[in-house]
């Protein structure tokens, strides 16, 4: 547990902070990518005016950012929907577009730097010559091993983006990787996703609302990326509590779906980590269910303590938090593909790939 | 030219204008500034969610029905660029 | 800011005067921390880390050069978070409390020219941010040290035998590298904003006379625009602030080569200028 943690769970203990605290705050905030979310929970607590005037400015800075980005990525899906539309391919916006798109309230504040999109798995190859016929590359250099990574070993295919404009472009044809021990019947999916408009009258499918859950879900503890880890427990609450609100029954669907699609664990994870890290409070029936899809009670103590210095350090930069990251990294890659080829990757990862440092930006000084 | 076939739209929110400067307008659909010439600046400004044909917007700008076919040729290269700056839309008919 | 460099805490300490590095009472925008790793090329070639929030976003730098990091790291901390603000590329000065603009790339000779204002009693509001809210139209002072690149060292030492320059830096990046020192005034009403009433395109040419021309509004936005840090991060509010800076100056371009004539131009410029209210 850090300040940022404490400040989600209970916004009112900053009516108590000095100095010290609001400059601990400020590099933990910045690294889980939630400035923006802090400035949305001080706002909604009337609690402006007990925030130093120099964090506002930071806070605000940081929102600018983000809603330049929202009106990018918003965009970017416009043009890719257009094209999948023109070659007759069903798309449906995941994650944080997604949330942009149907007015989710992680729009307030919600950064992003790609848009995913679901496809069908039959549909994904033409997807992808449809969108580099229409200007989209490759986002970056994948290698032979890294095709055959995304390709036959995850559920998407290597990043693209088009060469005029900045924002990644994910194609996936499952939640799931393929290879992994959840099995997700995309069937299911697109058979319950809705569609909505994204203000200003065009048209995009997007997960039904237990989905989008339990997609959060299941990328959070699945994705080898933990460091931005705490935004989508921050976006699991956010959603939870809407979708609460707008349907009195939404604990139970959800708690059903989850048992439908097999993903009782992943909820169980995304549950227990919201209570304790960012203020989430699932209703009794929501508690419950969760209670019974655990893992035993030693792996659920050590997965705890993982999660928690991975999440929620006490500060950055410290040791445990990269010992509880590469575990957890071990551990995403031990879910989502047999032992074998978990080794495989491992090995190519440690032996044959060690990056380059990024170069340094041209900055004027 | 298959552009002559095409109606053009704009299905989004308008453009902020400059008060002083002709021409610079902002679009909050893509965040992008436009530094747009007489005729583009002209074209956007009768171009709204209905689709329409070359046609229309010639009598929208000039109130008549035909006009010479340079101009015609300038009208569409006009469009094709206001296009490209994704400040309008385009379909077949 | 934090560091156990004393040679650079000296530097600091000659450039921001009575500026404490940190007290516990005061929230600072970043965790700064310049020292030197623990390594075997301390012994031998001793380098210097640039840490922000605990993190390295740089590869480590000679240790000589650790004034001159410092200052683009702090650049790059506010390039990448003020986002409350529009961030010009420009120099900035005041004649009490209006403003004038020197937009420019590097090259441009916006900082040498700024120094030379600074130094014949213009307010230095900054060398490189022109930091203006978006919502009042205003710069906000942030007098640093000026970096001068290379001849212009030379050239400020030539307009102003007494120039108060830093260290020179013989080798870092960005080549042979002095810093002027902002004046007692120009820190002492950092907290006062000016706002923008000139806005002057500087070109370097070697040989040429000074000519001051008028610059049409529209090609004055597209330029303001293209030398602006964030112009397309804030959207609409960079728009509207853009627009009502542009309605606010006087625009021109300005080709010069000899310092102490180009001061003499644009502190004419500035003379003939009626102020408010006159």
């Amino acid at each position: 547990m850090n300040l940022l943690n404490a400040l989600l769970r209970d916004p009112q203990v900053v009516r108590n902070w000095q100095a010290a605290e609001w400059n601990q705050l400020l590099p933990l905030a910045r690294s889980a990518r939630l400035l923006g979310r802090c400035l949305s929970l001080f706002e909604q607590h009337d609690l402006v005016d007990a925030v130093p005037p120099r964090i506002v400015d930071q806070l605000r800075g940081a929102l600018i950012k983000t809603r330049f980005l929202h009106v990018q990525a918003l965009r970017e899906l416009r043009h890719v929907v257009r094209v999948l539309d023109r070659a007759a391919i069903e798309s449906a916006a995941l994650k944080g577009v997604a949330y942009l798109a149907a007015d989710l309230p992680p729009r307030g504040w919600r950064s992003l730097s790609d848009i995913d999109l679901l496809v069908r798995e039959v549909d994904i190859a033409r997807a992808e010559s449809a969108l580099q016929r229409a200007g989209w590359v490759p986002n970056g250099e994948f290698d032979d091993y890294d095709q055959h990574y995304y390709r036959e070993w995850m559920h998407e295919i290597p990043p693209l983006r088009h060469s005029k404009r900045e924002i990644e472009v994910d194609l996936h044809h499952n939640l799931a990787p393929p290879v992994s021990r959840i099995v997700i019947d995309a069937d299911r999916l697109w058979h319950a996703a809705r569609t909505v408009s994204d203000g200003h009258g065009f048209a995009i499918k997007v997960l039904a609302p237990a989905d989008m859950l339990l997609h959060n879900a299941l990328h959070l503890f699945m994705n080898d990326e933990l460091r931005g880890g705490l935004r989508d427990v921050v976006d699991f609450r956010d959603l939870y509590e809407h979708f609460r609100a707008e349907d009195s029954d939404f604990d139970h669907t959800l708690v059903a779906r989850a048992q439908a699609l097999g993903c009782e664990r992943p909820l169980y994870y995304a549950v227990t980590t919201g209570q304790r890290l960012a203020g989430l409070q699932p209703s009794p029936t929501l508690r419950e269910a969760v209670a019974h899809a655990g893992p035993p009670a030693p792996v659920a103590a050590l997965m705890a303590w993982l999660i928690e210095h991975a999440l929620a350090p006490g500060r950055l930069g410290l040791r445990r938090t990269r010992v509880a990251n590469g575990l957890l990294f071990i551990r995403s890659h031990w879910v989502r593909m047999p032992p074998r080829m978990l080794l495989r990757h491992l090995g190519h990862k440690l032996l044959l790939r060690r990056k380059p440092p990024a170069p340094e930006p041209d900055l004027p000084g | 030219m298959t552009a002559d076939r095409r109606l053009w739209f704009r299905n989004r929110p308008d453009c902020l204008s400059d008060p002083v400067c002709e021409g610079v307008c902002f679009d909050p659909a893509t965040g992008e500034t436009h530094f747009l010439g007489d005729l583009p600046a002209l074209l956007l400004s009768v171009i709204d969610s209905e689709p329409v044909s070359v046609d229309r917007l010639t009598q929208r700008l000039t109130g008549a029905d035909a006009i010479a076919d340079d101009d015609r040729k300038k009208m569409i290269g006009a469009l094709l660029f206001l296009e490209a700056a994704e400040l309008v839309e385009s379909r077949f008919e | 800011m934090r560091s156990s460099d004393s040679a650079f805490l000296d530097t600091l300490g000659v450039f921001y005067p009575g500026r404490a590095p940190q007290t516990p009472t005061c929230v600072y925008d970043y965790d700064i921390r310049v020292y030197r790793p623990f390594s075997m090329r301390r012994w031998v070639r001793p380098q210097i880390q640039f840490e922000i929030d605990h993190l390295h976003p740089f590869e480590p730098h000679p240790a000589e050069n650790a004034f001159p990091m410092y200052e683009w790291g702090l650049n790059w901390c506010i390039a990448s978070s003020a986002h409350r603000y529009l961030m010009l590329h420009a120099g900035s000065v005041a004649f009490g409390d209006r403003a004038m603009i020197l937009p420019g790339t590097p090259g441009s000779g916006k900082s040498t020219l700024s120094a030379a204002l600074v130094l014949s009693g213009a307010r230095l509001l900054s060398d490189e941010f022109g930091l203006v809210r978006p919502e009042r139209g205003d710069l906000l002072p942030m007098p640093r040290g000026i970096p001068l690149k290379n001849a212009s060292i030379e050239a400020i030492r030539e307009f102003r035998t007494d120039a108060p320059l830093g260290p020179t830096y013989p080798k870092t990046r960005k080549g042979r590298v002095s810093h002027v020192r902002p004046d007692d005034t120009s820190l002492a009403q950092q907290d006062r904003p000016a706002v923008p009433r000139w806005l002057i395109f500087p070109k370097y040419v070697a040989g040429v006379a000074e000519t001051l021309e008028p610059l049409d509004k529209t090609d004055a936005f597209r330029q303001l625009a293209f030398n602006s840090f964030n112009y397309r991060l804030l959207g609409d509010a960079a728009f509207n602030a853009v627009g009502a800076i542009i309605r606010n100056v006087d625009c021109y371009t300005f080709r010069f080569s000899r310092l102490e004539r180009a001061v003499e131009h644009l502190t004419a410029l500035v003379a003939e200028t009626e102020t408010p209210g006159t």
